[in-house]
């Protein structure tokens, strides 16, 4: 699907060294909290906090040589600390956190295995 | 791998180890001929690239590529000129294939534009360059062309009709498919001919629904035609049966080569008649002449690591480097052109017209295994058939799926956040169907490529330079192509969520063709009808560039049915001295 090839292009740059380093451990609460906010533990599936997206996230701008990219996530996540989400969702900031919460939560093990139940990747003698 | 033999005169060299390459090695080493295969990309250890069946978040950038990797947007191959790289860049720039969370899987299967640069107008050119070229990355449809494609300037008076007919060339389709493995289902279509079926993949239910609602309007959906082996292959001892496995439409290709690529496929059989020496690493930059007899003497390459120069001789040279490749090196040699017709007449595939739709009543059933298949599905041409279309010539067809696949396809576009939206992703998101279209571009005289003396790749061998825009043709054909896509969603009443009008960047659909075409008349023609030069009897240029005309079927299944024929016709004719 062309809407997905092109939306994760977005999301590039990706995970890899630590967090510590690039975010502040008050950044990262956020940054925690937010995508929390975005995918939430529900009575289907864990959300995106234990999906371990906001390490994945952190990882990914850590070792990212876009130097735009990082300002715009630690002025971004200040902001969006204070405001919260309602309402922010024409924000761009708002939809690169969106974009790269959904991108990490759907290629995680609970994203994939116990939110999306995927069925696929597995040897089938007959089908 | 053996060594090359420099003292010796091989019956045939073969440059390029695609599905062209790959093809006439196969052939002509099963006929007994001594071939030498030269490829400028590296033999590499493909298994360990492909991890067909490792998880995203088993690998440490969820299948992205790392810092100091980064592929061409769109926008940039919009808004800028080529070379897009330049060759100082501090980032490995590839190609737009490389965007994609299965990216790092291909990197170094596809070429660093920053060595490979070419000028003119925008083209997304997309190289893969080691053994087996793009058939280690292919989409996989394998479609058949009829006497609509063949004869198509005797219908509609455009261009130039192929000195073949569809019988011609029936034989050699079903010789590629006893050998390969095709997967698909019969629908008797005159204008898309049936192949030697494996057991076709299940259409779903939207793909169902779809094929339903379209036969009151004689139109057909049929399972993804695919270049993969569903019921196995007794003769192959390299390739698997498709186990069904999913995460096909991750780039790069299959581990169990159920889906066909040119190494395991064409090139290790071929080595295991002891008739095939195979170098990696070898970049041919010219085709060498025997001004005496006015045949080829053979060929000389760089060593792509080395840069060392070396010359091979054979009796007949077998060009498979790729349509605009091998218009490349016959340029540069200077050879096999006295129609003026090299490089010209260069076509391909529009693409981008897509419509998604939402089928509402298969929200919130339980989860199944959609992507497991090679492909979904595929609606073939339906215009300028019995009719003609008032605004446009020619055809187009429609890939398309539909249902569940690892990644949820409406992730990136359902609105909100929270509870609300999680459940809605989720609930929704084997719903969705979508599907875009490919359609003919016209071969056109002006449509060129040339060479550019004054820009050079790594390897100081000149570039090309396009010369190739769409038309008014395609243009009017792209507006029709979402008008009946929207059209077909309505009679099969599925709600239409996403529409997309623009065409693509030139060269997106990697089915360039047509810069060598065959033809009666060796004025206006390259080659004859064996892929055979005009100009230079012992010189046959196997791969897309001979094609006459486009038509609106992928092309791999017609490179590799064509270049059995006419590697069946080298054989016999040099057996009879006759080169």
């Amino acid at each position: 699907m062309r809407s997905r090839r092109e939306v994760l292009k977005l999301v590039a740059g990706a995970a890899g060294g630590r967090p510590e380093g690039f975010f502040s451990r008050e950044e990262f609460r956020i940054l925690d909290e937010l995508t929390e906010t975005i995918i939430p533990s529900d009575e289907h599936s864990p959300g995106a906090r234990a999906a371990g997206v906001p390490a994945y996230i952190a990882a990914a701008l850590a070792e990212s040589n876009d130097a735009g990219l990082k300002r715009r996530w630690k002025t971004g996540l200040k902001r969006m600390g204070r405001s919260g989400l309602r309402g922010q969702e024409n924000d761009p900031f708002f939809k690169e956190l969106k974009e790269r919460t959904a991108f990490a939560y759907y290629t995680s093990k609970i994203g994939i295995h116990s939110e999306m139940e995927y069925k696929g990747n597995v040897m089938r003698e007959n089908w | 791998m053996t060594e090359i033999d420099f003292s010796k005169v091989y019956d045939a060299v073969v440059v390029g180890s695609g599905a062209a390459g790959g093809m006439a090695a196969h052939v002509l080493t099963s006929h007994g001929m001594q071939v030498l295969l030269l490829e400028a990309g590296k033999k590499m250890n493909i298994e360990q690239e492909l991890r067909s069946m490792e998880w995203p978040y088993d690998h440490p950038r969820r299948g992205l590529m790392p810092p100091g990797h980064r592929a061409l947007s769109h926008n940039e191959y919009t808004v800028r000129r080529p070379p897009y790289a330049q060759p100082n860049a501090k980032s490995k720039v590839y190609s737009y294939i490389q965007d994609d969370y299965g990216a790092d899987y291909t990197k170094n299967i596809l070429v660093d534009e920053r060595e490979h640069p070419y000028s003119g107008t925008n083209y997304a050119w997309v190289r893969a360059r080691c053994l087996g070229g793009k058939t280690n990355i292919w989409g996989r449809l394998a479609l058949r062309l009829s006497d609509y494609d063949f004869k198509a300037k005797s219908r509609d008076g455009f261009g130039e009709d192929w000195p073949i007919s569809y019988a011609d060339l029936e034989p050699y389709y079903d010789k590629v498919d006893l050998y390969l493995g095709i997967s698909g289902q019969k629908e008797n279509l005159p204008h898309l001919p049936d192949s030697l079926f494996q057991r076709p993949v299940a259409l779903n239910a939207a793909e169902v629904r779809l094929r339903h609602a379209l036969t009151s309007m004689g139109r057909t959906v049929t399972p993804y035609r695919a270049g993969v082996t569903t019921d196995g292959l007794k003769h192959n001892k390299y390739r698997s049966r498709c186990y069904g496995r999913g995460a096909c439409s991750r780039k790069g290709g299959c581990d169990i080569h159920a889906a066909f690529d040119s190494p395991t496929g064409l090139i290790y059989p071929a080595m295991d008649t002891g008739n095939l020496t195979l170098r990696p690493g070898s970049v041919v930059y010219e085709v060498r002449m025997d001004n005496a007899t006015g045949r080829a003497s053979g060929v000389s390459f760089l060593d792509s690591e080395t840069m060392r120069s070396y010359e091979v001789r054979a009796k007949a040279v077998v060009l498979g480097a790729s349509t605009l490749e091998s218009a490349r090196l016959l340029l540069l040699s200077k050879i096999a052109n006295s129609s003026g017709h090299v490089g010209h007449n260069f076509c391909e595939h529009i693409m981008g017209p897509s419509v998604t739709g939402f089928v509402k009543d298969l929200a919130g059933r339980p989860r199944t295994n959609d992507d497991g298949r090679p492909g979904g599905f595929y609606l073939p041409r339906f215009r300028n058939l019995t009719e003609r279309h008032l605004k446009f010539i020619r055809g187009y067809g429609f890939e398309g799926e539909s249902g569940a696949s690892m990644f949820p396809p409406n992730a990136m576009s359902t609105p909100g956040f929270g509870a609300a939206f999680k459940r809605k992703v989720r609930e929704e998101a084997g719903a969705f169907i979508t599907m875009g279209a490919f359609g003919e571009v016209l071969p056109r005289y002006e449509s060129r490529v040339g060479i550019d003396a004054a820009l050079k790749d790594k390897w100081g061998i000149p570039a090309l330079r396009f010369d190739y825009r769409f038309g008014d043709n395609e243009k009017r054909m792209a507006e029709d192509m979402v008008q009946s896509a929207l059209e077909m969603f309505e009679a099969a009443k599925i709600e239409v969520t996403a529409v997309d009008r623009e065409l693509l960047t030139p060269g997106w659909s990697i089915h360039e063709l047509g810069t060598a075409r065959m033809g009666k008349d060796a004025r206006t023609s390259v080659l004859n009808q064996f892929q055979q030069s005009h100009d230079v009897k012992n010189l046959f240029v196997v791969d897309g560039s001979s094609h006459v005309s486009a038509s609106c079927q992928n092309p791999t299944w017609t490179i590799m049915a064509l270049c059995w024929r006419s590697c069946d016709y080298l054989v016999e004719r040099l057996k009879r001295d006759e080169l």
